[in-house]
């Protein structure tokens, strides 16, 4: 093989390995393909992950637990119209629980934080967890309608 | 001389870099950490969120190595190929092609090892919450009325509308004010603080954290699967006794309708709420 295939032979290998690991590191989160299903909210129809998918459980046909952590918990209900709900239990740390609940929320559903704030999602804080913080829906705070806590 | 630009050079492409992402960060008055970058990571969004940002600037440096290397290897093969026997070319080319590939495999591994050891050494976490000075926030006393607020919910199953059209008609809107202080509107609400001393388990459930030890839930006898109760606020000495019937109860009591339907029992269809503790906040 002379010189120059051999430098061809290199040059096409690096891009063949190179590109794929690049690619590799740098996709989000690396989940496999999910069904997608669109919610109904205030402000438009959204394509999200089926939160009906993988729950961690099912109360009710209308009540699933998409996901429970011990610091926070994210459910999905199915009534007159589909909302979310975000609940923090971290009454110590209500700030970081809600900024990874909130995080994790938006990659269980694999939306991005436009299309977030199209959907019907409630943020609350319940009395045992924190009394002072208890009573308020504060939504997503990156949302315009969001509150601080 | 070459030692002294080298770390010139780290101080400019440094002090570019912070010049860049020079954040407006405070903790403002709520308590709330904000960082608004200058600019945005070259092909990411602009983000207020620090972990986001440090993430994109990752990424940012890993295409930055990827391409990088993929020109210098480029490069090196270019050098191979034109060396026409030339040993120094040839010689030369190829330590270009290693170096590429060692500093990329260097940026990938750096991020597997780490990785690899646990999983969270990857996750940036920054929580920033304001600290209460002396004096500042106080109040409220001993599980007083805190400074809590009782809003209506207007989504889910406690929501206004949906509790309106129950069995508390009218009182709807009460009834999800209790609700939303209660359990937040959460159907899957487990009291973290109502537990029974003897082994830790929750004693209230659901939206309207309807107490196990006191109610029969849905036709269960749920008070005979404690001993010691009922749970109140000055006795926590409870334990269960029937694992089974408490967990048929546990199950029963996340039943939205069938926890609502207990609140409404209870309360009289929600024309007093005295058993709630959330009516220290409401005032209902």
């Amino acid at each position: 093989m002379g010189i120059q295939n051999k430098a061809l032979v290199v040059t096409a290998l690096s891009l063949i390995i190179i590109l794929p690991i690049v690619w590799f590191f740098t996709r989000s989160a690396g989940t496999p393909a999910q069904p997608k299903v669109e919610v109904k909210g205030a402000g438009g129809e959204v394509k999200v992950n089926d939160p009906r998918s993988n729950p961690s459980a099912v109360l009710s046909p209308q009540d699933v637990v998409v996901k429970k952590t011990n610091r926070y918990e994210i459910l999905y209900y199915a009534y007159q119209e589909e909302s979310f709900l975000i609940s923090i239990t971290d009454g110590v740390d209500p700030q970081g629980a809600r900024a990874v609940a909130e995080k994790d929320f938006l990659t269980t559903l694999g939306v991005n934080e436009a299309d977030a704030c199209k959907l019907n999602v409630s943020l609350t804080v319940p009395r045992y967890a924190n009394q002072e913080l208890a009573g308020v829906d504060y939504g997503l705070s990156f949302c315009p309608n969001g509150k601080m806590f | 001389m070459k030692k002294q630009a080298s770390l010139l050079w780290l101080l400019i492409i440094l002090g570019g870099f912070f010049w860049l992402a020079t954040p407006c960060q405070a903790a403002d008055a709520t308590g709330t950490f904000s960082y608004q970058p200058v600019e945005p990571i070259p092909g990411f969004s602009l983000t207020s969120d620090f972990p986001t940002f440090v993430t994109n600037l990752y990424k940012f440096g890993l295409w930055a190595v990827g391409i990088s290397a993929l020109i210098m290897i480029t490069i090196g093969a270019f050098f191979y190929m034109t060396a026409a026997g030339n040993s120094s070319q040839a010689g030369t080319a190829k330590k270009i092609i290693t170096d590429a590939l060692i500093g990329l495999i260097v940026a990938m591994v750096a991020w597997l090892i780490l990785y690899v050891i646990n999983p969270n050494l990857v996750n940036i976490n920054i929580s920033i919450t304001k600290m209460a000075a002396p004096g500042e926030g106080g109040g409220g006393g001993s599980g007083g009325g805190g400074t809590g607020t009782c809003t209506a919910l207007q989504s889910g199953p406690c929501s206004e509308s949906a509790l309106k059209s129950s069995c508390f008609g009218s009182n709807g809107t009460k009834a999800s004010g209790i609700c939303a202080v209660e359990s937040g509107g959460n159907t899957n609400a487990e009291s973290g603080t109502d537990k029974c001393s003897q082994d830790g388990k929750s004693v209230s459930i659901g939206l309207f954290q309807i107490n196990l030890t006191q109610h029969k839930v849905n036709g269960l006898d749920c008070p005979s699967a404690f001993t010691g109760g009922p749970y109140t606020s000055k006795n926590h000495d409870c334990k269960v006794v029937n694992e089974s019937l408490y967990q048929q109860c546990v199950t029963a009591a996340k039943d939205s309708n069938t926890n609502i339907q207990k609140a409404c029992e209870i309360s009289g269809n929600g024309s007093s709420w005295s058993q709630w503790g959330a009516n220290s906040v409401c005032n209902y």
